[in-house]
C-alpha cells in the first residue's frame, strides 16, 4: 500500500471527528491527518497551500451536513479553484438518501460515498481502491 | 338561428317524400292516359270493322300490346298496390271493350264492374271507392236507360255515330277524370298528412334534443364554408352568454375566446380544415364577465372536390368539471408533496440517528480495545455526551411529528399584541440583561386565527432567534410590526443582528439542521419547526436578510381558514 502523507478530515461533530481521526491515525499507511470543523476552514487551509505551492493532502474525508459551509458548498468551491492537482474526495456521512448519493456522483472530485461509522474495512477500501 | 336551419335541413327530406308521393300520382296519371288512349282506340277499332278485317285486327293487336307494356311498367312499381292498379286499368279497359263488342250489358260486364269497384277500394281507399262505384253504377244505369230509349248524345261524337259509341266514350272519359281527380286529392292529402306527422315527430325529437343538450350544457354550432356564415343554437348562445337578437360572426366568436387561447383555437380550426380531428378545450369570457371553460368537438364536411363545405359540431361548458379536475390535481400535488416530505423526513430521521449511533458503535469498539484507564474514561465521557445528543435528536423528531399530528387542531382567535407581549415576558431576563431595545407596532385589537400552541412556538422562536443572533457590534434592536394584507395578517419581526447571505442560504433557512452561525446553542431545528407550524395553519413565512445588517421574518397568518 502506498504511503498517505496527509488526510483532511472535514467534520463538524467533535465525537465523530475524534472517532474518524483515531481510526485514520491508527492505520499503518497514514502518516498524518488534520481535522477541520467545517468546509470553510478546510477551504481556507487549502487556499493557503495552493498559494504557497505547499504539498496538498492526499485525500479528503468529507462530511455533508455542517454549519458555515457544508460538504456540497465545499465541493463546489473546490471544483471552482483552478489547480494543477486533483485531490480525491471521499464522502463520509450519516445520510443514505439516494438524492445525496446522486449529487455526490456529479462531482468529479468525489471518488466514493461511505456512510458512518468509519471502519478499518471502509478505510482500506478508500486507501487502496 | 340554427333551429331554422335544422328545420330546413330535415324538412327537405319531408318535402322530398311528398314529392315522391306526387310523382307517384303522376305515374298513375300517365297510366290512365294510356288507358284513355286504349279506350279511344276501341271505337276507332269499331269503325274499322267496316273498312276491312286486317286493319281492325292490327289495331286490336296494337292496342293489346300497348296495354301489356303499360302492365309491365306498372309491375315495376312496388307490390300489390301496382298490381291492383294494373288490374283496375285492365278491367276498365275490358269493360269499355265489352260495352262496344256487346252493346247490351252482359254478365261479364257486370263481373268486371264488381272487380273494378273492388280495386278502386283497394287503390283509392274506402271513401273514394264508394264514390267511384256509385258513379260507375249511375252511368251504367244511365247508359242502359239511354239505350232503351234510343237517345243519341250529339255533343261528344258526330251525330251519325251509333249511340253506344258516344255514350261509352263520354262515360269512360268521365270515369277517368273522376278517378284522376280523386287520386290526386288522395295523394295530396296523404302527403300532407305525412308531412304534418313528420313535423310533429321532428318537434318532439327537436324538443328532446334541446332538453338533453340543456341538461348537458351542450350546444350546436355550424359554419358554412367558404362563406363563414355561422349558426348557433340556443344552448350555444347561452354558453357564450350571447344575445339571441344579435347576429353572430366568426370575429365575435374569437373575441369571446380568452386572449391566451385564441391562437390555439385558430390553429385547431386550421388543422381541422386540413383534415385533423377538432377537439379542443379553451376558455371563453362569458358576457357576464366570468371566465368559463368549454370543450368543442367538430367535423368538417367536404364536397365532391374535397373542399370543405360545412364545419359543424358541439360545444360543451366544462367549467365545473375542469374545476373539479383542478381541485383533484391540486390535492394530488399536495399528496405527492407530502409524500416526498415524508420520504425526506425518513432520510433525515435516519441521518440524525445514524450520526449518533455511528459514534456509539465506534466508541464502544474503542472502549473494548482500550487498555488505558484514562483513555477509557475519555471514551465513556464521549459515550455519555453522544447519548445525550441522541436523546435531544429524538426529542426534536418528536416535536416535528407533533406538528404533523396536530395539523387538524381547531383554530382559535388570539389578540396578536397580547401574545407578543406574553412571549417577550418569557424572554424578559435576556432582554433586560442585554439591554435589547424592543418596539412593538401592533394594533391593540388585531386578531389572528391560529392554533394557539403554534402561535406561542412561532413567536418564541422568532423573537429568541432575533435575540440569539444579535450583533455585538451595536445596540440590539427588535422591531415587531403587524399589518393586514390580502386575506392575511402579516407579522414582521425585524432585527439588526448578524443576518446571513440570502444568496447562499436563503433557501436553506427553513431546512432542518441548517445553522449558519457558530452559536453553540444553534440546533438548526427552530425555523424548520416554525415553518411547519405556519404551513399547518395554511399560512406562509418569508425572510429577508443582509449579512451584518439584520434579518426580517414575515409570518402570514391566513384569515380565512
Amino acid at each position: 500500500m502506498k504511503k498517505i502523507d496527509l488526510i483532511y478530515i472535514i467534520e463538524d461533530d467533535l465525537i465523530a471527528s475524534f472517532v474518524i481521526k483515531k481510526v485514520v491515525d491508527e492505520h499503518p499507511v497514514v502518516v498524518e491527518s488534520q481535522v477541520f470543523a467545517n468546509g470553510r476552514l478546510a477551504l481556507d487551509a487549502l487556499l493557503t497551500i495552493f498559494e504557497n505551492c505547499h504539498k496538498t493532502p492526499d485525500l479528503i474525508l468529507l462530511d455533508i451536513n455542517m454549519p458555515i459551509m457544508d460538504g456540497w458548498e465545499f465541493l463546489e468551491a473546490l471544483s471552482s479553484i483552478d489547480k494543477d492537482v486533483s485531490i480525491p474526495v471521499y464522502i463520509l456521512t450519516s445520510s443514505i438518501s439516494p438524492v445525496d448519493i446522486e449529487r455526490a456522483k456529479s462531482f468529479d472530485e468525489v471518488k466514493g460515498f461511505f456512510s458512518k461509522p468509519i471502519s478499518n474495512d471502509k478505510l482500506n477500501k478508500i486507501l487502496a481502491p | 338561428m340554427i333551429d331554422k336551419h335544422i328545420k330546413e335541413y330535415f324538412i327537405g327530406d319531408l318535402i322530398k317524400e311528398e314529392k315522391d308521393t306526387l310523382r307517384h300520382a303522376n305515374i298513375v296519371v300517365i297510366y290512365y292516359m294510356v288507358l284513355l288512349c286504349l279506350t279511344l282506340l276501341v271505337p276507332l277499332q269499331f269503325l274499322y270493322i267496316y273498312t276491312g278485317n286486317k286493319i281492325q285486327f292490327a289495331i286490336g293487336l296494337g292496342s293489346i300490346c300497348v296495354f301489356l307494356v303499360a302492365l309491365i311498367l306498372i309491375k315495376r312499381k312496388n307490390g300489390i298496390y301496382a298490381i291492383s292498379q294494373g288490374l283496375l286499368i285492365f278491367s276498365t279497359f275490358t269493360f269499355g271493350l265489352n260495352m262496344f263488342l256487346y252493346p247490351k250489358m252482359n254478365m261479364i260486364s257486370g263481373l268486371l264492374l264488381a272487380c273494378n269497384i273492388h280495386f278502386a277500394f283497394n287503390l283509392l281507399g274506402k271513401k273514394s271507392g264508394i264514390i267511384y262505384a256509385t258513379i260507375h253504377f249511375l252511368f251504367t244505369v244511365l247508359y242502359m236507360i239511354l239505350i232503351s230509349e234510343g237517345i243519341r248524345i250529339p255533343i261528344i261524337v258526330p251525330v251519325d255515330q251509333p249511340i253506344t259509341e258516344q255514350i261509352a266514350i263520354f262515360f269512360l272519359l268521365f270515369v277517368i277524370i273522376v278517378v284522376l281527380i280523386l287520386h290526386y286529392q288522395s295523394a295530396h292529402k296523404k302527403a300532407a298528412r305525412n308531412l304534418i306527422a313528420s313535423i310533429g315527430d321532428l318537434k318532439v325529437s327537436e324538443d328532446r334534443r334541446r332538453k338533453s343538450q340543456a341538461v348537458g350544457h351542450i350546444g350546436n354550432w355550424e359554419v358554412l364554408l367558404p362563406s363563414g356564415e355561422l349558426f348557433w343554437d340556443d344552448e350555444t348562445i347561452k354558453i357564450f352568454g350571447a344575445s339571441e337578437q344579435t347576429p353572430i360572426y366568426m370575429v365575435d366568436v374569437l373575441s369571446r375566446i380568452h386572449l391566451e387561447d385564441r391562437e390555439n383555437v385558430r390553429q385547431a380550426i386550421q388543422a381541422a380544415l386540413e383534415g385533423e380531428a377538432y377537439n379542443i378545450d379553451y376558455r371563453i369570457i362569458h358576457t357576464s364577465g366570468t371566465e368559463r371553460v368549454v370543450n368543442a368537438l367538430g367535423e368538417v364536411q367536404r364536397g365532391n372536390d374535397g373542399k370543405p363545405t360545412r364545419f359543424y359540431g358541439i360545444v360543451q361548458d366544462i367549467t365545473e368539471r375542469k374545476q373539479a379536475e383542478e381541485a383533484q390535481k391540486k390535492l394530488m400535488d399536495i399528496t405527492s408533496y407530502q409524500n416526498t416530505q415524508l420520504k425526506n423526513f425518513a432520510y433525515i430521521v435516519s441521518h440524525n440517528i445514524r450520526s449518533h449511533s455511528a459514534n456509539i458503535t465506534a466508541l464502544v469498539d474503542f472502549l473494548e480495545k482500550s487498555k488505558n484507564e484514562e483513555e477509557k474514561d475519555m471514551m465513556l465521557g464521549m459515550l455519555k455526551s453522544t447519548a445525550f445528543k441522541l436523546d435531544d435528536t429524538l426529542k426534536n423528531l418528536n416535536d416535528i411529528i407533533t406538528v404533523t399530528e396536530n395539523a387538524s387542531k381547531p383554530k382559535d382567535k388570539r389578540i396578536l399584541k397580547e401574545e407578543v407581549l406574553k412571549t417577550l415576558d418569557i424572554l424578559n431576563g435576556t432582554i433586560y440583561q442585554q439591554q435589547i431595545k424592543v418596539d412593538i407596532e401592533v394594533a391593540d385589537d388585531l386578531e389572528v386565527k391560529v392554533i394557539p400552541s403554534y402561535l406561542d412556538s412561532i413567536l418564541l422562536n422568532l423573537l429568541s432567534n432575533a435575540i440569539k443572533y444579535r450583533s455585538y457590534e451595536r445596540e440590539a434592536q427588535i422591531h415587531v410590526q403587524a399589518r393586514r394584507e390580502k386575506g392575511y395578517v402579516v407579522l414582521a419581526v425585524k432585527d439588526n443582528g448578524l443576518g446571513f447571505d440570502m444568496k447562499k442560504n436563503g433557501r436553506k433557512v427553513f431546512g432542518m439542521y441548517k445553522t449558519f452561525h457558530k452559536n453553540d446553542d444553534a440546533r438548526g431545528i427552530g425555523l424548520f419547526i416554525t415553518k411547519n407550524h405556519v404551513d399547518a395553519m395554511n399560512g406562509k413565512i418569508e425572510v429577508t436578510s443582509e449579512e451584518n445588517i439584520g434579518t426580517t421574518f414575515s409570518v402570514y397568518f391566513n384569515e380565512k381558514n
